[in-house]
Formats: structure tokens, sequence, C-alpha cells
């Protein structure tokens, strides 16, 4: 079954290189750019798994994700946490993200990050 | 009756040849019969060898058979030989001439035992018709007992006179007149001079005294009561020597009696007891010290008597605590009732009972300083300790302490006027006891917190502390506590009125006493938040601006590394020129990550986390890095930590991906790289190590410099150049050191060393 990957970032080019990536692969791709209703978007597209920029703004994808994982119906889906800033390695432990990814990343690393994830 | 061995005298049957009878017969055979009877030894000789021809009843009854008529004397009794008494004997019937002797000794054998005898002793020569010495006569009678008896006394005197002479205490006798007749060395040391025998005691330069120092009329002194027959009681006296100095002694006079009871004499024995008398006096001195030192003492003292606490000994301070109130004599309770209800009774007894003093320092007390006033409220540090009788059991207290009212009120005083300064300072200020109770919160702290005054008391600033820093903060509490040191720190609280945590700046300072004994702890905290989030945006503006450089550098690199799948492999070209665009990508990545490094590193703000981690792992990942961007080179480690190193993981090792790369960087025509890991006592040390240029001598010490580049190489290297400056930083913020070994042209080895 085709794995669906939502891909939370407000950079609109980040996205579309993301899809391209990621559609190569024949994932299946959502992409967003804002996350206050995360729970929603979860429960509408049911992704399998999620690509959060911390630096998105309104809320900030550190507190999105620490929403989804304290909602029952949303807490399952692993996250990955999609970041420039220095401190993603501690936010991602802090909020029991299942890995991150540094921009720039390297596109065998991202897959493979996913692929791992999905698995 | 006839016997011709009796001397004429006795014969009376020789009529008047120019001989006259003694007696007449019947007188003869009266005078035979008191002869023969005598208790005296009579006994008649003849011839120069002194036959006996005749013995008397005593001589016969001690003699037995061997005084027989015929033997000689010598014959009858050998004993006597050697004692020179026969040839006495003998001497008088040659010599014709009469001896007598008074209290001869002379050794016999009686019944096979020797015995002594002393005998007076008479021997006569006698006559007859024929001859004028027949033989002799001789009487003899014993008088040993008196001899003996004489003897025994002489020897029982000796015997007195030496007993006197050594006895250790001074002694002397007199005569019925008190006149000295024997004294002993230790009277001669008591009584400074040899008393003169005969003169009347009291008659030496010595002199007796009472024991007030008046002199002692003669007739008084011992003896001479002793003499009188007078009551004598052993008073103390004193006896003063003619070279000024004294003893204290007590007389011990006895009249002596003789066998008719009738005195004859007095002896005296002194028995010298100045050291007593001297100690008395120094006991006596120090309990009059100690009297005076009780009741002098600006402390106040008193002793308690027996298990009831009795007022035994109250001192004038001690009776000031209690006016006018009677104490002495009275029980502890009953005198002070109202000390029933508090800890006091209790604490005595358990000072009684266990014989461990307590000791209360700044205790307060209400005392009434008189029988119905008001009790004040008094200051008192003070001990009981237990005292000791004889036997070395417990048997009162001894009570010692002094005011400090005025001290601890004064204190009190500065300490409102303390409250006064923190209740006006507008920031939120708070103190606590040394032990960390708190005591004290300015109005500000309630207003700010909203907290009540008993969860201030109990939690004091823990409770508006944010979750994230309380850890921080209840360590270097305890920390503070523990070595009495201030200390400063940035916490968020909590206001109550939006629920929102505004950075403070907060001060914890001990107060210390001048035994540099901390007494208090002020902690104080002034709102920086504003500041604070100023800061906070500067800090954000760098992120934000590397984080925008950052995302179209993610697009670029993703679209050519898209590129360069697409690319077929046949177009090597292209691939060449796309894999040099993404390779410049990564070089700008980089200088925008140490852009952004060392921005916060001159702001203080490049930030730590620290954790315990695994360095070999740590290690392995950035010669992955290295090795996955450097294909021609290949890195070699060796060495291995096996415990977890405390440090920034990832701080770490962004030094260890820096020296590769420099490693890898700065040797172009060479091919391996080596680092190794070790662990020494107490640091780990990581070296890099490559074959490459080199660092010229004069460049070593400034290639850790910030903007520092070495000019005119050959190879133009690239980078901000401040690599080693922010890896030196790092190393620096986990108290280590790094350095470099290196010559020009056949490479460097870097050094790392990390305490553990």
């Amino acid at each position: 079954m085709q794995k669906c990957i939502l891909i939370y970032d407000d950079d609109l080019e980040t996205l579309n290189v993301c899809r391209v990536i990621l559609q190569q692969k024949s994932y299946r791709v959502e992409t967003l750019s804002q996350c206050e209703n995360i729970i929603e978007d979860i429960q509408n597209i049911k992704p399998d798994v999620i690509l959060m920029d911390l630096w998105i703004p309104k809320i900030g994808g550190e507190k999105a994700v620490m929403m989804m994982k304290q909602n029952a119906a949303t807490s399952q889906v692993p996250v990955i946490l999609f970041s420039a800033n220095d401190d993603i390695e501690k936010i991602s432990t802090k909020i029991n993200a299942s890995g991150f990814l540094k921009k720039p990343f390297d596109i065998s690393v991202f897959l493979q990050m996913i692929e791992a994830v999905l698995r | 009756m006839q016997n011709e061995l009796l001397p004429d005298s006795f014969n009376a049957t020789n009529k008047n040849e120019g001989v006259t009878p003694f007696f007449a017969l019947h007188d003869q055979q009266l005078l035979f019969n008191t002869l023969m009877q005598s208790p005296a030894f009579i006994c008649i000789l003849k011839g120069i060898e002194l036959n006996i021809i005749f013995g008397n009843y005593s001589i016969t009854k001690v003699f037995g058979e061997r005084f027989k008529e015929g033997k000689t004397i010598a014959e009858a009794l050998p004993e006597l030989e050697g004692e020179g008494i026969i040839e006495i004997i003998r001497n008088v019937f040659i010599s014709n001439q009469q001896f007598a002797a008074k209290e001869m000794p002379l050794h016999f054998i009686i019944g096979d035992e020797p015995k002594l005898a002393y005998l007076n002793f008479n021997c006569e020569p006698y006559g007859n018709e024929r001859v004028q010495v027949a033989g002799v006569s001789v009487f003899a009678y014993d008088v040993s007992e008196q001899v003996i008896a004489r003897n025994a006394i002489k020897a029982s005197e000796n015997k007195f006179r030496k007993l006197i002479y050594s006895l250790p205490t001074a002694l002397y006798t007199c005569d019925a007149e008190g006149k000295i007749i024997l004294y002993n060395t230790e009277a001669v040391k008591l009584l400074g001079e040899e008393p003169a025998i005969g003169k009347k005691v009291g008659s030496g330069t010595w002199k007796m005294c009472n024991a007030d120092g008046t002199p002692l009329p003669v007739n008084e002194y011992p003896v001479m009561l002793a003499l009188k027959e007078e009551k004598i009681t052993h008073h103390e006296l004193i006896i003063k020597r003619a070279d000024g100095t004294h003893s204290h002694v007590i007389p011990y006079p006895q009249a002596i009696y003789d066998s008719a009871g009738k005195v004859t004499g007095a002896i005296n024995n002194f028995v010298d007891i100045t050291e007593q008398v001297n100690t008395r006096r120094q006991l006596e001195q120090t309990a009059n010290m100690i009297r005076d030192l009780y009741m002098n003492a600006p402390a106040f003292i008193c002793t308690l008597k027996g298990r009831e606490f009795v007022y035994e000994l109250v001192n004038p301070e001690y009776q000031k605590l209690y006016g006018k109130r009677k104490l002495v004599g009275l029980k502890l309770m009953d005198a002070l009732p109202e000390i029933r209800n508090t800890e006091i009774p209790d604490l005595l007894t358990r000072v009684y009972e266990t014989g461990e003093p307590f000791v209360g320092t700044q205790m307060r007390f209400l005392l009434a300083r008189d029988e119905g006033k008001e009790p004040e409220e008094t200051y008192l540090n003070f001990s009981y300790q237990p005292m000791y009788n004889l036997e070395n059991e417990i048997d009162g207290i001894l009570v010692f302490g002094y005011e400090v009212t005025n001290q601890v009120l004064a204190k009190n005083k500065s300490e409102e006027n303390l409250r006064w300064v923190l209740e006006s300072l507008p920031q939120i200020t708070s103190a606590s006891s040394s032990d960390g109770t708190n005591i004290f919160f300015n109005k500000f702290f309630f207003e700010y917190s909203g907290l009540g005054v008993e969860e201030a008391t109990k939690n004091g600033w823990n409770s508006i502390v944010h979750p994230e820093e309380l850890e921080n903060v209840l360590r270097e509490w305890e920390s503070c506590k523990r070595e009495g040191k201030e200390y400063c720190m940035e916490i968020r609280l909590r206001r109550n009125v939006d629920r929102m945590y505004r950075w403070h700046i907060a001060h914890i300072t001990p107060m210390k006493d001048h035994n540099g004994m901390v007494t208090q702890w002020i902690a104080s905290a002034t709102d920086i938040h504003e500041q604070k989030i100023k800061e906070q945006q500067k800090d954000d503006f760098m992120s934000i601006a590397s984080h925008e450089m950052k995302t179209p550098l993610t697009t670029i690199k993703a679209y050519l590394q898209l590129l360069e799948m697409t690319i077929e492999s046949k177009d090597a070209e292209a691939l060449l020129y796309t894999r040099k665009a993404i390779a410049s990508v990564e070089r700008l990545k980089d200088l925008i990550s140490e852009l952004l490094d060392v921005s916060k590193i001159q702001h203080g703000q490049l930030n730590f986390n620290f954790s315990n981690f695994d360095f070999n792992e740590m290690v392995s990942t950035a010669v992955e890095e290295i090795e996955y961007n450097s294909p021609h080179h290949k890195i070699y480690k060796t060495g291995s930590i096996e415990q977890p190193v405390y440090g920034d993981r990832e701080r770490l090792r962004q030094v260890i991906v820096n020296l590769l790369s420099n490693a890898v960087k700065y040797s172009p025509d060479a091919n391996e790289v080596y680092i190794s890991v070790n662990q020494q006592p107490g640091e780990i040390i990581v070296a890099v190590k490559d074959s490459g240029i080199g660092i010229a001598a004069v460049n070593l010490s400034r290639i850790f410099e910030r903007y520092f580049r070495i000019d005119g190489q050959e190879l133009h290297f690239q980078g901000l150049g401040i690599g080693l400056y922010i890896s030196m930083k790092i190393i620096e913020r986990h108290r280590g050191k790094i350095r470099v070994e290196s010559e020009p042209g056949k490479g460097s080895t870097f050094y790392v060393y990390l305490p553990n």
C-alpha cells in the first residue's frame, strides 16, 4: 500500500523539492505550511509519517508535535523533525520524535530516514 | 658426833688442847643441823686435792650423787674446770687467804642441763692441831634470780631506749619534776636543739604556744600536765624554734608509774601536723577564693543540692534575676513555681541522671523578678553542670550563666531594620535561617507570587521557579549552604497575575557573624524579563538569519542532488558540474554555521548540552561524515574509551569533524589521516595526525586565533579561518586543552585533552 508522508514547512520551495524526491520513490506526499490544525490534518490525511519543520510560524513545530502526541487519536503517528536549528537533537528527544533531519539535508540520508521510520 | 674430817672447832672431843671449842655439843649439833639445812651451798674440802669431806643438803639436793665424800671437787663437778673457781679455792688453801666474791657467774651442769648460776661466794681456810691449813670451807648462795632479773631490766631498758630513739615522732621523757631524761633524734629536729638532760622542760630555746600563737605557760606544757595527772586534751600546739621557724604539733603525753602506782615521770610524743595545717590553710584559702568568685562574678551562679534541687549557694547575680524572692534553702520548684511548666525541670533531671552537662544559648525566659510582678522577656546563656561528692556520685547541679538580653534585643532590632529595608526595596526578597528554613518574605514576593504565608514558608521560591530551572536552583542552593558562598543565576519565576514566567536575575547571599558563621541567607530577585527578551531576540536574529540562509540552501542542495540523479551516467561533464555545485553548497552551509557559532561565542551564547555519551560512537560518526565527503582520504581510527564521557556530544563532534576536515584539507597529496583516542588517568587524549603541508613554527601559536589564516601559501585553502577558534572554545568549555605539533612538509598532529 502506498505510504503517505505529510510535510509541514513554511518554505514552498522546500516543500516542492521534498515532494519531487518522495514522489520519485512512489510515496504519496501531502504538504502544508501551517500546523495549527495538526490534529484535524492527521485525521483527514491519515499520514504514515510526518515531517515537521521547527520554524513554522504561529505555534511552531515543537508545540504542534507536542499537541498531536498528547492526543490519543494522533499520538501514534511517527514524526521526523526538520530544521536548520542546532537544538534540533535536544528538541527531538524532548518531544519524543522518531528522528531528526538537519537542513540542508542529503537526499539519501533523507530517504533512509523515511524508510527506517516507516518500517 | 665425831668426824675427823671436820674442823677441830667442830670436834668437841678434843678437850681443851689450845683450841677453844666453838660450841657446846648441844650447840654444835644445832649448828651442824643449821649448816646442813641451810639453803646456801656449804662444803668442806680437805687437802690440796680439795677432797670433799662434807657437803650440805643443798649441795646434795642439787648435785646428787656427784658430790660424794672422797672425790675431789674437780672430780665431782668437772664442768667447773676452766671456770677458774677451782684454782681460786686451791689458792685459798695454799695462801691461807680468804676469798669472797659477789655474783660470780659459774656454769654448772645440773641433771644434764647446762645452767648458769650467779653465786655470792665465800671460801675460808681452816686448820687443825696438826697443820695450819687442812682444807677450805666453801660457802655460797645462789643469787642468780636477782642477777637475771636485773639484767632483764637492763635489757628491756636498752630496748626501750632504742625504741625511743628510733621513733619517727618526736619523743622525750622526764622525771617526776619535769627534768628531761631521754629524747630521740626526731625530738632534736622538732625542738631545734638537743634538750639538756636533767634540765627542766621549757628551759630550752624552744617555746610552746597555743594554736592561735599565744604563749603557753610552762606548767601547762603537756608533760607537766601529765605529771600532775591532770586531764590531757590533745590540743593543737605550736612549737617555736630558736631559728624562727615553727611547727604545728599535737602532743600525746603520758605519766609513767612505778610498781607502787606513783608517778615517776612522764613521756611525751609529738605528732607533727605542720603539713596538714598548711594544706588546711590552702584549702581554706581556695575555698575563700571560690567563695569570692561565686559572690562577685559578673555571672550568675548557684548550686542546687540533691534530686529536689534545693538552692544551696546563690550568688548575688543569680539572686538579682529573681529580685527579692527567697531562694536559699528552698526547693527550686517551690521557690519558682512558674518554672514547673517549662522544660527546666526535665533538663535538670536529665543532667542529674545522665551526668551530661546542658548548655543553652540565648534561651528565652520570662522572669518575674519579684513576686507578683510581670514576667520580663530575658535571654540567657547558661549551663547546668553535675556536681560530684567524694564518692564520685552526682549530688547536685551547678548553674552558671550570664544574661544576654541586651545583645539579643539589639540583634532583633537590627533584624527589624533589615526587614524594613527588604520590605521597601522594590523587588522580591526573602530571608532564611542558616539551615535554610524560610523566615521572611517581603510584600513584593507575596504580590508577585500570589502565595499564602504558609505555602511560602514551606516551599519558598520553589513554588514559582520554572520547572526547567528548578533542578539547577535546588542544586546550587545546596552547594551554597554547604560552602557558605553566594550565588547568582537567571531564572524564570511565575507571576501570579498572568501565570507568565518572567526572567529574573536571582541573588543569594549569606550574612555572616564575626566568626564567619552564616547566620542568615538573603535572597533577592530582579525582573529582567524585558532585557532578556530583547537579548533573546538578538539571539533569535542570528538564528533566524542562519535559518533563512539555510532554507534556500536546502532547496539548492536537494535539486542539485536530484539533478545528479537525473543526469545520465554517460554525461560525465554534466555530472561533474553538478557534483561541484553540490560541494559548494556544502561549503556554504558550513560557513553559515561557523558564522552563527562565532556570533554566539562572542555573545557568550554558545549553547552546550552536557550529558553522558558514547565517545567512540561520536568519533565514528565524525569519521564517517568526513570519509563520506572526502573519498580520496582514508581515516584510520585507533583506541577506544570504555566509560561514558560527560560533555556536549554535538559540540565535541563538531571539534573532531573540524580537525579531521582540516587534516584532509591540508594534505591534498596524501591519502591517510590517523585519529587515535586514549584514556589516561583523569583525561582523554585525542590525536589527529596528517602528513600534509604542516605549519611553520612561527604560525603555530596563532592558528587558534579567531580570524587567523596563514599567508603566502602555495595553495589557497578555503575557510573563514574560524574553525579552530570555535574548536578551541568548545574544548575550553569542557575545561580541556588543544595544541598542535607540526613540521612543514611533514604534517601536523593536533592533540585534544579532555578531563574526564
